[in-house]
């Protein structure tokens, strides 16, 4: 049975629509990396799966969860939410937080865990990045590398079914790409569920087993790295990569 | 008239002059978070209401606000039922600044929520808190933080609109010195006033000082 499955998802800002009836599956253990030109409704998508962004209508079904976008409760949003994680692409962490805080906030006010539970943890999870010096540190007194780790450590935190990545290193330095890269990696290889919104080709081939192409609010191609990124069949496909790899 | 007597007159009012300042600033506060609330409300109703009272507030003289609360609220209280004929002239002094200048403090509450990151928002719906957690938790601390420079600025407009009470009699450091200009037939008026000035002066001072000493223990940014 899938982890989690997404039916006909379809979703418009002030009648341009964004996504025009995507579907899902995805397995346990599966990292799906989601590629595309920018606009194609990646992000937008991404945001449907934790209910950030509202869809208009479509079914999500996560384990043996599931909702009606068209009609969703908040109490069912703060279910799906629960069992789902989110690292952002400007790492969002909460700026009025040290870094220990940012990781216990959601396990204390999220998952009703004990506040000495939850330092506990998020201690761990700090030294797992190697940052456990700088716990009472704010964030803008870190730099953009050491902010993304913390909020891949505030999202391991909370055991979720799946993380879920936007643009994890698109506003890094390239220097310090690798290290969030290679935390995302043994994430993956832990058998964390993850989708990754991403344009570095190199981490979707070396990370992920699944890869979606995004174009026009609709999935173009969904299959394996290899079919994808190493023999795509697709001219629009083969087109994007070319122009990716230029820039590079 | 020697120096020591003037001091000793005005600062007969400092007591009236801080206890007004600091109470109706912390009421104007709380009127202003909750217009910031009303005018964040998705009907038209509320954020009319909202836009309503901000505009009154805002544009009334606050004189005009200190008179309509020292006569005209206790008829209005007592057409309720209310007998407020006995109540201390303080309290009227409070809720007509309080009144009138919340729509100052709504005004700066709104405009720091809403410069506050979208992000901020979504990373926190996203670790699975409930709404009034991410207000409490996140959202409302920013917000505080951000609308800091100009509470402070708000605090000392309060401190010299609170001179004004002398108009429905209270004997605030600003009314003393009046009096005591006019026993002596005017004639150490400058004097008096230059030291009433000095005395504001030196309040605000004082107050900058706690200001400062606070947003040194708690910035974050």
């Amino acid at each position: 049975m899938a982890l989690l499955q997404v039916d006909n998802l379809k979703k418009s800002f002030n009648n341009k629509t964004v996504l025009k009836g995507v579907n899902l599956q995805i397995d346990k253990g599966d990292v799906v990396a989601i590629i595309g030109p920018s606009g194609s409704g990646k992000t937008t998508f991404l945001k449907s799966i934790n209910l950030l962004e509202q869809p208009d209508s479509g079914t999500l079904k996560l384990n043996d969860d599931q909702l009606d976008f068209s009609k969703v409760t908040p109490a069912e949003k703060l279910k799906i939410r629960r069992k789902i994680a989110m690292v952002f692409q400007n790492y969002a962490l909460f700026k009025n937080k040290t870094a220990l805080e940012n990781i216990t906030e959601g396990l204390i006010y999220g998952r009703n865990v004990s506040k000495d539970q939850a330092t506990q943890r998020a201690n761990k999870e700090l030294a797992a990045v190697g940052l456990l010096d700088k716990q009472d540190f704010y964030p803008a007194q870190l730099s953009g590398g050491q902010q993304q780790r913390i909020g891949i450590a505030r999202a391991t935190a909370l055991d979720p079914e799946i993380i879920l990545f936007d643009e994890p290193t698109s506003a890094l330095d390239p220097e310090l790409v690798g290290t969030v890269v290679d935390d995302i990696d043994k994430l993956a290889r832990n058998g964390q569920t993850m989708i990754v919104v991403t344009h570095l080709i190199s981490f979707a081939r070396r990370v992920a087993n699944k890869v979606i192409f995004f174009e026009d609010g609709n999935v173009l191609a969904f299959g394996s790295p290899e079919d994808i990124l190493d023999h795509p069949k697709n001219e629009r496909i083969k087109q994007f990569l070319s122009a990716i790899s230029k820039d590079h | 008239m020697n120096l020591f007597v003037i001091i000793k007159s005005l600062l007969a009012g400092l007591p009236n002059t801080v206890l007004i300042l600091v109470i109706s600033f912390l009421l104007s506060s709380i009127i202003g978070l909750l217009v910031m609330w009303i005018s964040l409300q998705d009907d038209r109703v509320s954020r009319g209401v909202a836009r309503l009272y901000t505009g009154l507030s805002r544009g009334t003289p606050p004189l005009l606000m200190l008179l309509l609360s020292y006569y005209e609220l206790p008829k209005l209280l007592q057409f309720v039922g209310i007998n407020a004929q006995d109540w201390s002239k303080n309290l009227f002094a409070i809720f007509g600044l309080a009144v009138g200048f919340g729509g100052y403090m709504g005004e700066v509450f709104r405009a720091a929520f809403e410069s506050v990151d979208q992000s901020q928002f979504e990373a926190a719906y996203a670790v699975g808190m409930q709404r009034k957690d991410v207000l409490k938790e996140i959202i409302l601390p920013q917000v505080f933080q951000i609308a800091l420079p100009n509470i402070q600025n708000m605090f000392l407009d309060f401190l010299k609109a609170s001179s004004l009470v002398y108009v429905i009699g209270i004997s605030d450091m600003y009314r003393n010195a009046t009096n005591l200009a006019n026993v002596h037939q005017g004639v150490f008026q400058l004097q008096i006033f230059i030291v009433l000035g000095l005395i504001y002066w030196l309040i605000t001072i004082f107050f900058e000082y706690l200001f400062k000493l606070y947003i040194k223990k708690n910035t974050y940014i």
